[in-house]
């Protein structure tokens, strides 16, 4: 007993002070892609052509970026600097169609409505469902229990039953041997439920977009509450975009 | 003129050298090549014209670090060989899943991943689920089924237990949910996606499916990474396996609610991961490796903060396992539990971890060592094969590991990052195994005229080792099935693909 | 006046059985003459019993018929009557039970004369042995209760399994009856008279008063099922037909009871505490391992037979109780103990024969005897669920239903052992006590596994889904039984006032406390000790449930329900054979108490049939392998030597004739 109270004091608290503090992420991390469109030169398709997802696309001679299709991969980093990766990690959004990056700022997810966060914002509970997600996604969803993101105290809590839950946390392109259990498990929610997905699979795809054994992601299947893109999405992301869904941020 | 070709890993053949067999002897010789030692590393199917097909079969020679290939040439069926062999039985469906073929005499004909037929797009593709399980009769025998979605975040997979109150008869477990498709993806390859679909492949072994992708195609294109790339290469692997065997013990420690443990490691496994964010970017090391070398590098400095962030980290991971290894409820709850007999692992022919905690000599990085494995030495093995062993197992692992980080970290070698990557060769088969954090992962690969893939196969460690883990738990209480299912560890996704 | 009014009863259950026979053909004929009788008998039972608990003075007449130095003489007491009204009870509720469950029987081979004849003489058997007032008519009515109740048992005699259980009811009967024949025979002789009022009165010295104790003890114990003497009963209690099961559990066990309480009691006077601790330790290992052994059974009607083996061990456990405190000079706790005993008689009539009518019920409706082929039967039996649930609470012990005031009252008999000087005994009376807890745990445990099996989840076979609700008369006998649990539940104090009648014949002082705060309260011993107000428990649980209902009613509207398929982890098809298995229910308490029962497990290995192999559990009894198997074998050897003696040689037969001629000529000349 003694051996586990003086171990308790050497590895003292480890619980970041998020959302107070900004966290610090490694300088290297590719986070929220910036575009300045006005060096972009004429006719030039490099970044839309190096994109593996085809997530990029030319519109009145400047890219636009799909958010959702993309997997921070940076291969269209052009000799230009047109398209640039920041330290920003915050990305989760509403809509799907927030996801395209523009000449706008990305805008970020805003809180839901008054009834449902009076009714999920002091506690809100997910089932996590991996439909065919490859263990990146999963591994950085379970990693919010730890000490270090603690998403208790959030009131935010992984359940391990449908029936228990308030939300259907989706990773994965939804394969086809998984799309029945995923759409049973949504039918087994109580209502109100929310849908949340969770990286670049689960929106469109990711790596596995052209595959006919998958649905290219959750697509017009569920009715999709946040986005949050990446491949896969920062714990930080994923917790931000938690956040700011549930109106604390 | 040798009839079965030896080649070494990392290395690749020419096709016109590889002489087909007939039927009956690449079996016969199979066999015997089993027998004397060798174990199955890969067997699959190649489609050729006319309905043809080229049966391939990859045995790997531990003791003198070699491969034997064999291959023949089958149409519509192909004697079995599971009765005698055990280790193909999976591979055998899995080419009959996949081509259709009929593996004749085989003892437990079943779906593997609920593929479609590669031959046939148009048909009906099988139900995920869809399989009669075996049954132990009996009026006090009840199942248990429980899947795919389960209690805890994790991929889906389908279990089925023949439970008599608490103890479990037979374990079945039927997977296939996460299956992408991924080995029908890279025909043609590569493509621009190729890379990111090997990164996923099994996204918690990132690093070395992409290692083994990059050296394969090093390979075909006739160029070797430069040392400084290896190195890094071997760097990000050795991260990765710190960072999924502290979450591991993490896990167990959860699942046998000791939580101090749990709780430390979890934290612990972040900090490790977020080194490997520091070489690249990414937490799990995407975007690292590109064929021809690596993306990113560490100057002197960059080394140093990390030889001290990582100081740290292995003080607080040895003070968190002290409490784990060294408390009795823990020790009372693994000890004895879920014992998997050398016998049986040799049979399976599992591979890694598992291999190892059961007294197997399977280690790649001594047997089979890559550009990068000159300076491993130690072989970490445990005798008994039950939980304990598997935890244990890690713990020494672990110490192995950042003995190793710590050397590279302090003397990397000098050189360029990458090589420029030419035109793959054509007609050309290559393998790449890498001792992946699970054990051995190994990729084949074979180029047709344009030196483009006309078949990649990647065979996963999981592979071998579900099978393993559907053994241990006979005779086991169905409670302590978490406790051995994390012992394992095994990836539901590099075994569907 | 009781008296007649048992004669006509009696009359009646003969008339039951034997007026059929003017039509032998014709089964409409025998179901519907013998069952009606049957009731009337049953009516005029309870009236005459009734009447005779409240009397002070009982009954009595003698009859000239019977042997020429010895007539018949018949008496309705207190203790008689309420037994009487305890039977009668049963047999009406049958009754109403029997018509439309016997009909299955008329498909069979056998025709139904059989049945009713030997159900009317049987009952008529046991109302003559609760009337007879010497050892002469009770040793007749015995053998006719026990004869006819062995065609009962044997009434589907085609299968070889029923005839053997027969032939072993039989055997034990018949034995048992000779040890209660000589235990008379001991009382008789000291008292100079076969009539009970010769036997009372005669002055025994200890020594001889213990043997005719012993010889009764077990004569009785024989027949009431008490370890290791019971094993008779879960073999006869599956093959008879559930009406006559519940009549045999429900009410035979009792009437040996009875006997053993008037042998004892009345015959005996002077009880010796020493006799008690014995009947307690008897009654404490029936109570134990009974349950411990139902828990183990999968066959429905088998694990019911064990409970009986398990409540004759807690009447006996109240019956040792108050024969310890009457042999160390407590009276008023030896009338809580004999009240306590009682009290439980009434109680397990009650609900075993409901238990039994039930199983009657799922049996018929299912065609299944295996409890681990059933399930799901709540859906399509909804009423006998209900009744049967009543049931598993009853035995179960718990408020507010009646299994929970005898168990209770048995409790505070216990609890009240440190008043006794002696402290050894002392200090095992409450061991008693924690054996009776551990016995009701283990009662409700089987009885959740019982429940949830065979009615909750999924059919486990073709013939459970199929199962349809039984016709209005089966569904009635038990609605009524299931009433008259709670009733009793609820009204413990009534019951224990009646009761008291008979506890006075023995005790004079009864026990005043325990009726004295009126009605609601129940007070064994003390109302500083403890109390059971039934029907503020009652109350309590109508009060919640009402609370609850209004609390949720108005929230239907707001939050509509909605019926989804239960959870399957997203697999699909959940089929019966995911739940468990009463087996695998009862696995961990197997372990715990594994040397019990003598425990086989096999497994077979893959066939082609069977791909996986096939595992099997026997459970065995250990009082047939360690006492009756021995004993069989060992009189099977004893035969076999004295069969030496017929050799089949002529001149050995002749010497015989010689000698025994000359023996005689010796004994004569002496």
């Amino acid at each position: 007993m003694l051996k586990i109270l003086s171990e308790r004091f050497r590895q003292g608290n480890r619980t970041s002070a998020f959302p107070r503090v900004e966290p610090v992420l490694s300088k290297r991390f590719r986070g929220l892609p910036q575009i300045d469109a006005s060096r972009c030169q004429n006719g030039c398709q490099s970044c839309a052509d190096d994109c593996p997802t085809r997530a990029i696309e030319l519109k009145e001679g400047a890219p636009v970026l799909d958010l959702g299709r993309c997997l921070f991969c940076s291969n269209c980093v052009c000799p230009h600097d047109i398209i640039k990766f920041s330290n920003d990690y915050r990305l989760a959004v509403r809509k799907r169609k927030n996801l395209f990056l523009g000449r706008e700022e990305l805008p970020l997810a805003e809180s839901l409505d008054d009834k449902l966060k009076k009714l999920f914002g002091r506690s809100l509970k997910l089932r996590v469902v991996s439909a065919g997600g490859c263990n990146a996604c999963e591994a950085d969803c379970n990693v919010l229990g730890v000490p270090t993101y603690d998403l208790g105290r959030f009131g935010i809590q992984i359940v391990a039953s449908p029936r228990h839950a308030d939300g259907l946390l989706m990773t994965g392109p939804v394969t086809r041997n998984m799309q029945a259990a995923l759409l049973d498990t949504y039918a087994a929610l109580p209502e109100p439920k929310l849908v949340i997905a969770s990286g670049a699979c689960a929106i469109a795809g990711g790596p596995f977009c052209d595959s006919p054994e998958t649905n290219s992601g959750v697509g017009e299947l569920l009715p999709v509450d946040l986005y949050v893109p990446g491949c896969p999405p920062h714990p930080y992301t994923l917790l931000d975009g938690l956040l700011r869904l549930l109106g604390k941020r | 003129m040798s009839l079965s070709m030896q080649l070494k890993n990392n290395s690749s053949l020419p096709l016109n050298d590889i002489h087909p067999l007939p039927v009956e002897e690449f079996a016969s010789r199979l066999l015997h090549s089993v027998a004397d030692g060798l174990r199955v590393s890969a067997y699959f199917a190649r489609p050729r014209q006319e309905g043809q097909f080229d049966l391939i079969c990859l045995l790997a020679n531990d003791n003198s670090g070699k491969l034997q290939l064999l291959q023949t040439r089958i149409s519509e069926c192909f004697p079995s060989l599971a009765a005698q062999c055990p280790q193909l039985q999976l591979f055998e469906r899995e080419v009959a899943e996949q081509f259709g073929l009929q593996p004749v005499g085989h003892p437990w004909l079943k779906p593997v991943r609920f593929e479609r037929n590669w031959r046939e797009e148009e048909a009906p593709a099988p139900l995920a689920g869809d399989f009669s399980a075996y049954r132990v009769e009996g009026e006090e025998i009840h199942e248990v089924a429980v899947g795919p979605v389960h209690a805890g975040v994790i991929e889906p997979g389908h279990f089925r237990f023949q439970c008599h109150g608490e103890e479990v008869k037979h374990l079945e477990i039927s997977l296939g949910f996460q299956h992408r498709g991924l080995e029908k993806l890279l025909c043609g390859g590569p493509h621009k996606l190729s890379l990111k679909q090997i990164e996923a492949a099994a996204g918690d072994t990132s690093i070395g499916h992409a290692c083994a992708y990059c050296r394969n195609l090093e390979t075909l294109a006739g160029v070797q990474a430069p040392e400084r790339a290896e190195a890094l290469r071997s760097l990000a692997l050795e991260l990765e396996r710190l960072a999924n065997h502290v979450g591991d013990v993490g896990a167990l420690s959860g699942d046998t609610g000791f939580l101090p443990t749990a709780s430390y490691c979890g934290s612990i496994r972040g900090n490790i991961l977020n080194l490997t964010a520091e070489l690249c970017g990414s937490r799990f090391g995407r975007g690292l490796l590109i064929p021809g070398g690596v993306n990113f590098d560490l100057n002197p400095d960059e080394c140093r903060k990390l030889l001290e962030r990582l100081t740290v980290i292995e003080h607080e991971v040895n003070g968190a396992l002290a409490l784990f290894y060294d408390s009795p409820s823990v020790l009372a709850r693994m000890d004895g539990v879920g014992i998997l007999s050398a016998e049986i692992a040799t049979e399976l022919g599992l591979v890694g971890m598992a291999a190892r905690a059961s007294g197997l000599h399977r280690d790649l990085r001594l047997t089979h060592p890559g550009p990068a494995d000159g300076d491993f030495i130690e072989m970490v093995r445990q005798k008994r094969g039950d939980v304990h062993s598997r935890a244990l197992l890690r713990r020494r692992e672990i110490a192995a590991s950042f003995a190793m980080v710590r050397q590279l970290l302090q003397k990397l070698p000098d050189g360029d990052l990458r090589v420029a990557l030419g035109p793959l060769q054509p007609n050309r088969l290559a393998v790449a195994m890498v001792e992946g954090w699970r054990g051995e992962l190994v990729h084949v690969v074979v180029t047709d005229g344009r030196g483009k893939f006309d078949r990649y196969k990647l065979v996963d460690p999981s592979f071998h080792n579900w099978n393993g883990l559907a053994m241990a738990l006979r005779g086991q209480q169905i409670s302590d099935f978490p406790l051995c299912n994390k012992s394992f560890n095994l990836s539901y996704c590099g075994f569907d693909l | 006046m009781p008296l007649s009014l048992a004669f006509t009863a009696v009359g009646a259950a003969l008339l039951s059985g034997l007026l059929p026979l003017v039509r032998p053909g014709s089964n409409a004929a025998a179901r519907l003459i013998a069952f009606p009788l049957l009731g009337i008998s049953g009516i005029f039972g309870m009236i005459a019993g009734g009447m005779a608990l409240g009397n002070t003075q009982s009954d009595s007449i003698v009859l000239p018929v019977g042997l020429p130095w010895l007539h018949s003489h018949l008496q309705l007491d207190p203790l008689a009557g309420f037994f009487l009204a305890v039977v009668s009870l049963v047999t009406l509720v049958a009754a109403i039970y029997g018509p439309a469950y016997v009909r299955e029987y008329e498909q069979g081979p056998q025709p139904l004369l059989p049945l009713t004849l030997f159900t009317g003489l049987f009952v008529a058997g046991m109302q003559l042995v609760l009337l007879a007032a010497d050892a002469f008519s009770f040793m007749i009515a015995w053998e006719l209760m026990s004869v006819t109740s062995y065609f009962l048992v044997a009434y589907q005699h085609q299968h070889e399994v029923n005839r053997r259980a027969a032939f072993i009811y039989l055997l034990m009967a018949q034995v048992g009856g000779l040890f209660i024949l000589l235990g008379y025979g001991v009382l008789s002789g000291f008292g100079h008279g076969f009539d009970f009022a010769h036997m009372a009165a005669a002055t025994l010295s200890p020594g001889w008063s213990s043997v005719a104790f012993l010889l009764a003890f077990v004569g009785f114990g024989m027949k009431a099922g008490v370890v290791p003497l019971h094993v008779w009963l879960p073999q006869a209690h599956p093959v008879a037909p559930s009406h006559i099961s519940a009549l045999m559990s429900g009410v035979m066990l009792k009437v040996a009871v009875y006997g053993f309480i008037r042998f004892s009691y009345d015959l005996l006077g002077g009880i010796h505490w020493q006799w008690g601790a014995l009947v307690l330790f008897v009654g404490s290992a029936s109570a134990i391992l009974g349950v411990l052994y139902a828990l183990m059974q999968h066959d429905l009607k088998r694990l019911l037979a064990y409970h009986s083996v398990e409540n004759i061990g807690i009447i006996y456990m109240g019956l040792g109780l108050s024969m310890i405190f009457a042999g160390t000079g407590h009276q008023a706790l030896a009338a809580l103990g004999l009240i306590a005993a009682l009290y439980h008689c009434l109680n397990h009539a009650l609900f075993k024969s409901l238990l039994f009518f039930g199983a009657g019920v799922v049996l018929q409706q299912s065609h299944e005897h295996d409890l681990e082929k059933m399930g799901g039967l709540i859906r399509r039996l909804p009423v006998t669920a209900t009744c049967f649930l009543v049931g598993c609470i009853s035995i179960s012990a718990l408020p507010p239903f009646n299994g929970f005031v005898s168990e209770w009252l048995t409790f505070q008999t216990a609890l009240q052992g440190p008043v006794l000087e002696n402290n050894i005994l002392g200090a095992l009376i409450p061991v008693a006590a924690a054996v009776l807890a551990l016995t009701g745990a283990l009662a409700a445990a089987c009885f959740v596994k019982v429940f949830g099996i065979c009615f909750l989840g999924l059919p486990r076979s073709e013939k459970s889904a199929a199962a349809t609700e039984t016709t209005p008369g089966p569904l009635a006998g038990q609605i009524v039984l299931a009433v008259l649990c709670l009733l009793f539940g609820v009204l413990p104090t009534w019951t224990v006032g009646q009761l008291e009648h008979i506890a006075r014949l023995f005790f004079p002082g009864g026990m005043p406390e325990t009726t004295a705060h009126g009605w609601l309260w129940l007070t064994p011993v003390s109302s500083q000790v403890a109390s059971y107000g039934a029907p503020l428990v009652l109350l309590g649980i109508g009060l919640a449930w009402v609370l609850a209902w209004l609390w949720m009613h108005p929230r239907r509207r707001r939050f509509p329900v909605r019926r989804a398929p239960a959870w399957d982890c997203g697999f699909g098809p959940l089929n019966a054979r995911m739940q468990y298995t009463a087996t695998a229910f009862t696995m961990p308490i197997r372990r715990i108490f594994r040397p019990v029962w003598p425990i086989t497990e096999s497994y077979r290995a893959p066939t082609a049939e069977e791909q996986g192999g096939r595992y099997q559990l026997k459970i065995g009894d250990w009082a047939w392998l360690k006492v009756y198997e021995p004993i069989g074998r060992l009189l099977l050897t004893t035969a076999r030597r004295m069969a030496m003696i017929q050799g089949g040689n002529i001149r050995a037969y002749l010497a015989y004739s010689f000698f025994t001629l000359i023996v005689l000529l010796l004994v004569v000349s002496l």
